[in-house]
């Protein structure tokens, strides 16, 4: 990823300076939520420090021309704690200050100005809250105190600046990672959205998702530009009809500006290959970062596909079978807190998202730590926390070994462990031990040891499916091959652009999370699906309107939501005879789930996001996913769906979104992905299913009472008779 | 042929095959909810089928039974004792061995009494010649004469062709009376230069001089009745192999429980479970065991292991364990056919108690049955179950404690949900509670064998421990004197472990009202422990009230007899009556139409033996609502056999001791001991404020 290494601003530095003349273009405004800045609901519900710093940046391409903080207060939120007032800083710079009495002013709204001079590329917006006293640190303040900043808003004003024709800016023009929540990454198809076309749009979503930490949405033109940036794909021929570009016969990419706004920042990424496999390869060169990319533009080799890699061997997963080494996931630094302050060790990976720890509950964390405090020192409390959710506080009371170290056996819960884990470990000096600044004392530290494991390497793959959450947030049961080797994505037979742009947003997700781009997955029109033999060894990825999607029509009596063209509306479909039988079989009784859902659908009022999982009505053992919307308009980015879900199961085989809205059902029987021995099998059955355990129990005793009943009445028959017939 | 091959392929693959759903059923875990859901649909079930008869619906419970508590512990162990950090080991682990011994003796139990065998007496043959000689044996140490006499003249008295009948009175004590009384009474009588191996030493003694086919055993104050010998010595003669006939011992009098819970024929004492059932169930496998008296043995069955076992405290078990190691076979008759007098005192019956617990753990540690040569599986087994039982103590001592972990140290020894505890534990105990009150019910009570337990447990562990860390041990005799209790009283000495126990379940109750009231500590936890804590109590209260001793004098006990008699008023006068009961020294008796009596007045009363009549002199001591009370003037010897005869000898003397009982009902059972418990307490807390009584 040496373009991303290299980023963009270094180039830009020198951009601003070769440049140096205010941008033309208008004034944009770009909004960004405190949360996404920094202020999440775990930092308000947890955060003890007095002063909170948020980072914010200009984009690469623009100058900053001045902020608006818009702040909402609620007093009663937070404990009283005799808070004076809160302060605002820009870059450490006091800009306004909210008194106490007037938090609730205005229905607690603030709205603070910054002025432009104060703003450069990369800024700290601080809070900071006044006259707490009596803390432990001076600058502390009890837990929950920041609920009293409800919510708020940073607008940034920005003025564009004209980008060069160089690859070398790249992600900008579309996203700048520091300063973007989310990755809009136009993408116009100036040929015909057929399979190659499609998975070139694909490989390339996936190279800008793979680049940056925040999730990517891929708005979509199939044969026209936006007026915004964007990346085009063409072949030669149409490249050269809509854009007056000099054909090459081979695959390139060039940065050109947009026809209708040349010298702004609106760009355009031109991939172009001399037919719809040239564009491919031209998409698979750059996902694969065949060539570094610099200059206007760069000729590109037509790269084969990749051999299909094995399941489970994605880059960005902790490799199958083993497990995981804490040393492997951080630089030894990481590994450390040194002084007296409160300090986290923090460890981020990504699992198999179908490991299976069953029947045991728990998986273990065999820790390795050791403290070094100065005699007079109390010794630091550590508690492990995994994924938000408490899993021990470690309290030793045996001696460490010569070298300080001890060992703990944690157990983390396995409902707690997801395809993706955040796994901390705090570290707090009791009462006077603790410093508040500075502690950055060499002679007092906290370390975790490299060599602490996560046992996950004996755990079989195996998961319970329909299971959205799995889906919404890992991809799974397609990640399963990070190239999406058996991974078949049908779209309407005429697909429109939003359904285009969702099937983009879904394949960057997958390559987000893998780390791989699609190399292998199969595109398919609905049309194509039932004759090619090919998809029953494929798990279906289904994208495209309710009311469009053939293969929705088709096989929707095995969907839990269903279009009616009579009353033009989705619908619930009503569970039948085998549907009943097994749900009750699992001990679940699915009336309410379908109150519920049919509820849902009656309070929607605009467009309808939903996503549905069964299991392919082509083969047994793979799976089926359908990510649809009514209207077409409504086709969502797979990110706008991950979110908290209403009350409810915490998954399910239906997620329905509209508006703020979003909500999990459970209505189909489940099945089963994946392998286990018999005896755990026949047992995971059972713990599903456990209105069986009781034939199986009956079974069991009226068998050996049948057999044991006759030898007891054998032998008691022998010790009455005649002793020569006695057996003892 | 072909039956017996289907019979192996049935059983070849249905076995593994039931066992292997059984072993689902235990080890699936579920939810909850699933898992309440199942265990309450499980026993409801349980419920209807335990109203059927038979052994299929008997035996259906059983495994049942035994899924859901393997169910419980497979949990147990598997997702409650896990986390290091999460629970304090050392108590958690005492509770899950205290728990691990219970399943395991429930299923040991479970093969003794599903099956027990209800033998019936081989006739003997017509011709009194082929009939085998009897060396009848009746070892006493100390005994007072007065309880050995009856013992030998009923002895006397069986029905047995005299010249094949010999009376040994084996007296340890060398007592001339003894030997006096022996040759009025026309018994042969024994003493030897010392008392080396006690009783089993004594009747070895006897055997060298003897030389009889059989040799019948009795305690000396074990009384037979006349037809014991022609009920027990049948199967000698249609079975060579037959080494051992054992009868129940059964007791007029009320054992310290029955007389201080005042349950004597209400509830069915501690030892009727072990011969009505567990002997017969014993029996189906082999393993009816010798018991030290009420026995009839082959003496070449004896010779061949070299006479009684001498090496433990228990030489009547370990006598028999060696018979059938040499392949000799035992049978267990569930007929009473003698009686005795039960301990008298709770001291006496904790005494004897605690030689049992060490005899049965010497035979463990020095001829364990699982191991050695000669037995079969469901032997070994009997054997192993009879054995373990007396390792109750510590695991006793530990149920009854257990919440105190919490309460007052606020140590968790689960780590689980309340609500998963009580999911899983409720089928558990109450599928065993359900089981066994359907298997036991006619010979324990629920509940009962906590009371009985919980009275013993604290005294047979230091015992049972040491027997089991040294077996050799010289016998340290914990032996309490029998004596007459002359006064209600509470025997503080021996009731002081409960008075701690129940102390320690107090504070701890007292300790978790606390909790609750403060709110602190987690309230389905402290509520779990307070259930148990309060069970405990009630379990202690009631074993309190066994240390109250009420008053007896044991000069005799009275026997329920209902025959015709006839008073003989001077003046020739007679008056027909029926007695109610009768003792050695005195009866009562119904009498119809007038009886104008007073207290004080000599007359003679005619008992019945075969129709013949004998006249016993008496003096009235009440007589008021047609109920008349006599006391026996001094009797001749003659006149003492008679009575004996007439009280104790007739055959169906005690065969309907148990009518009129009800069955077992658990919760009135519960409500039985709940009221003793309640009883004694609040006696208790008056006796602190009194003076001794």
């Amino acid at each position: 990823m040496t373009v991303h290494a290299k980023g963009p601003r270094a180039v830009l530095t020198v951009l601003v300076l070769a440049l140096a003349r205010p941008a033309g273009g208008e004034e944009v405004r770009t909004t960004t939520s405190l949360a996404r800045l920094g202020l999440t609901d775990a930092v308000r519900r947890e955060a003890t420090r007095a002063t909170l710093s948020l980072p914010f940046a200009a984009r690469g391409d623009e100058v900053l021309v001045g902020a608006r903080l818009s702040l909402r207060l609620d007093r009663s939120a937070a404990p009283d704690t005799g808070i004076t007032g809160l302060e605002v800083r820009i870059n450490d710079v006091p800009v306004h200050v909210i008194e106490a009495e007037r938090f609730g002013a205005g229905d607690g709204r603030h709205d603070i100005l910054v002025d432009p001079t104060l703003v450069v590329e990369r800024n700290t917006l601080t809070l900071a809250l006044l006259g707490s006293a009596g803390m432990v640190c001076a600058g502390d303040v009890p837990a929950g105190t920041w609920r009293l900043v409800a919510g708020g808003t940073l607008e940034r004003r920005g003025r564009p600046l004209p980008l060069p024709d160089d690859l070398a800016i790249l992600p900008l023009p579309f996203h700048d990672p520091h300063a973007d929540p989310v990755a809009t990454v136009p993408v116009a198809l100036l040929v015909d959205p057929g399979p190659r076309a499609l998975r070139a749009a694909g490989l390339v979503a996936a190279w800008f998702a793979m680049g940056t930490p925040r999730p990517a949405r891929f708005p979509t033109r199939l044969g026209s530009l936006p007026e915004t940036g964007a990346v085009v794909l063409a072949t030669d021929d149409t490249a050269a009809a809509a854009l007056g570009l000099r054909p090459t016969g081979v695959p390139t990419v060039r940065m050109i500006d947009h026809p209708r706004h040349p010298g702004t920042n609106r760009k355009l990424l031109v991939l172009t290959g001399p037919d719809p496999a040239g564009l491919e390869a031209a998409a698979r060169a750059v996902a694969h970062e065949a060539r570094p990319l610099e200059g206007p533009a760069v000729t590109l080799p037509s790269l084969l596909p990749p051999p299909p890699r094995a399941p489970y061997d994605a880059p960005r997963w902790v490799p199958a079978g083993q497990d995981v080494r804490l040393g492997d996931l951080v630089a030894p630094e990481g590994l450390v807190h040194h002084g007296r302050t409160r300090g986290t060790i923090r460890f981020t990976f990504r699992l198999a998202p179908d490991l299976f720890a069953w029947p045991e509950e728990f998986v273990d964390l065999e820790l390795g730590y050791r403290w070094r405090v100065p005699p007079d020192v109390p010794p630091p409390t550590l508690t492990v926390e995994l994924n938000g959710h408490f899993a021990a506080a470690l309290e030793p009371d045996d001696e460490p070994d010569p070298d300080g170290w001890r060992t703990a056996r944690v157990r983390l819960h396995r409902t707690h462990l997801h395809g993706f884990n955040d796994l901390r470990i705090h570290a707090e000096y009791p009462g006077a031990a603790a410093v508040c600044e500075g502690g950055d004392d060499p002679d007092v530290e906290v370390a975790v040891s490299p060599d602490s494991r996560l046992r996950v390497g004996d755990l079989a793959h195996f998961a319970r499916l329909p299971d959205l959450t799995r889906f919404v947030y890992d991809g799974y049961p397609f990640t399963r091959r990070a190239d999406l080797a058996e991974t078949a994505l049908v779209l309407p037979d005429e697909p429109r652009p939003e359904e285009v742009a969702t099937a983009l947003s879904l394949l960057g997700h997958f390559a987000a999370v893998t780390g791989v781009p699609a190399d292998h997955v199969a595109i398919r029109r609905s049309g194509e699906v039932l004759d090619d033999p090919g998809m029953a060894g494929r798990d279906l990825l289904l994208v495209g309107a309710l009311d469009r999607h053939a293969l929705l029509h088709r096989w929707r009596d095995g969907l839990p939501l269903r279009w009616r063209s009579s009353t033009r509306r989705p619908e619930i479909r009503p569970a039948s005879p085998a549907d009943i039988a097994w749900t009750a079989l699992e001990g679940r009784l699915t009336g309410g789930e379908r109150r519920r859902a049919t509820a849902f659908l009656a309070a929607v009022d605009g467009p309808l996001v939903a996503v549905m999982g069964a299991r392919s009505p082509l083969a047994a053992d793979r799976s089926l996913v359908a990510v649809t919307a009514t209207p077409s308009e409504g086709m969502p980015a797979i990110h706008t769906l991950q979110r908290p879900a209403e009350d409810g199961p915490p998954s399910g085989d239906l997620l329905l979104a509209a508006g703020e809205r979003r909500a999990f059902f459970r209505l189909a029987p489940r099945y089963d992905v994946g392998r286990l021995d018999a005896w755990t099998h026949a047992r995971w059955f059972l713990a599903n299913h456990w209105l069986a355990l009781f034939p199986c129990l009956a079974l069991g005793a009226g068998g050996l009472v049948h057999i044991l009943g006759g030898g007891l009445r054998r032998r008691r028959a022998a010790r009455l008779a005649d002793p020569a017939e006695d057996p003892s | 042929m072909s039956s017996d091959r289907r019979l192996r392929w049935t059983t070849v693959i249905g076995v593994p095959v039931a066992v292997a759903l059984l072993a689902l059923v235990a080890t699936t875990p579920l939810s909850l909810r699933a898992q309440a859901l199942f265990g309450a649909v499980v026993f409801a079930a349980a419920l209807v089928l335990s109203r059927r008869r038979g052994m299929t619906a008997r035996l259906t419970l059983v495994l049942v039974s035994v899924a859901v508590s393997t169910r419980y512990l497979y949990w147990r162990i598997t997702a409650t004792i896990d986390g290091e950090l999460a629970i304090d080991l050392v108590p958690a682990l005492l509770l899950l061995g205290a728990e691990l011994y219970t399943y395991v003796v429930l299923l040991l139990g479970y093969l003794q009494s599903t099956g027990p065998l209800r033998r019936p007496p081989v006739p003997l043959p017509p011709d009194r010649r082929q009939w085998p000689t009897v060396d009848v044996f009746i070892p006493t140490y100390d005994e007072p004469l007065e309880v050995v006499r009856a013992t030998v003249l009923a002895a006397r008295a069986m029905d047995w062709p005299a010249d094949k009948l010999r009376i040994h009175l084996l007296d340890d004590g060398r007592r001339e009376a003894f030997r006096d009384f022996a040759a009025r009474a026309g018994v042969r009588y024994h003493t030897r230069p010392d008392n080396a191996h006690a009783k089993a030493g004594n009747l070895n003694a006897a055997l060298a001089r003897t030389d009889g086919d059989l040799v019948c055993i009795f305690d000396c104050d074990h009384i037979p009745t006349r037809s014991f010998l022609q009920v027990a010595a049948g199967g000698f003669l249609r079975d060579p192999k037959l080494a051992l006939v054992q009868l129940p011992h059964h007791f007029y009098s009320p054992d310290p429980f029955e007389r201080n819970l005042d349950t004597f024929r209400q509830v069915p004492n501690e030892g009727e479970l072990f011969y009505g059932l567990i002997q017969p169930g014993n029996d189906l496998w082999n393993a009816a065991f010798f018991c030290g008296s009420c026995a009839v043995l082959r003496r070449s069955a004896l010779e061949s292991i070299g006479g009684f076992a001498v090496k433990t405290v228990t030489e009547d078990a370990h006598t028999a364990l060696c018979l059938h190691r040499k392949g000799w076979r035992s049978a267990y008759l569930a007929i009473p056919q003698a009686s005795g007098l039960a301990t008298e005192s709770l001291a006496a019956h904790v005494g004897q108690r605690i030689r049992w617990a060490r005899g049965m753990v010497q035979i463990f540690r020095i001829d364990n049955p699982l191991l050695g040569r000669g037995l079969r599986l469901g032997q070994r087994l009997c054997y192993l179950a009879a054995m373990l039982y007396f390792f109750y103590g510590l695991p006793r001592l530990v149920f009854l404690t257990a919440p105190v972990a919490y309460l007052i140290f606020g140590a968790h020894i689960f780590d689980a949900a309340p609500a998963m505890v009580l999911a899983y534990a409720l089928p558990h105990l109450s599928h065993q509670l359900l089981t066994n009150s359907r298997l036991q019910g006619r010979y324990r009570h629920s509940f009962w064998a906590e009371v009985y337990e919980a009275a013993l447990a604290a005294y047979i562990v230091i015992p049972t421990t040491l027997a089991l860390l040294a077996p050799r041990l010289g016998a340290f005799n914990v032996t309490a004197k029998g004596r007459n209790i002359e006064r209600d009283h509470f025997d503080r000495r021996i009731a002081v472990p409960y008075l701690v126990l129940f102390t320690v379940d107090l504070v701890a109750f007292a300790a978790g009202i606390r909790l609750l009231a403060l709110g602190t500590g987690e309230a389905d936890v402290v509520l779990m422990n307070l259930a148990w804590c309060g069970y405990n109590l009630v379990v202690l209260g009631a074993t309190l009230a066994v240390a109250w001793e009420r008053r007896q004098v044991r000069r005799a006990w009275r026997v329920p007899l209902a025959q015709e008699a006839v008073l003989r008023l001077p003046g020739e006068r007679t008056l027909a009556a029926r007695t109610r009961d009768v003792s050695m020294g005195g009866a009562s008796l119904d009498v119809s139409g007038p009886c104008p009596l007073e207290p004080g007045e000599p007359l003679s009363v005619g008992l019945f033996v075969h129709g013949l009549e004998r006249a016993l002199p008496a003096r009235v001591v009440s007589n008021a609502g047609g109920r008349l009370r006599l006391r026996f003037d001094d009797l001749t010897p003659e006149q003492e056999s008679w009575l004996v005869q007439a009280l104790f000898s007739r055959a169906d003397t005690w065969a309907r001791w148990a009518e009129g009982r009800d069955a077992d009902r658990p919760l009135r059972a519960l409500g039985q001991v709940l009221s003793r418990a309640v009883g004694t307490v609040a006696r208790v807390a008056t006796l602190r404020r009194a003076p001794a009584g």
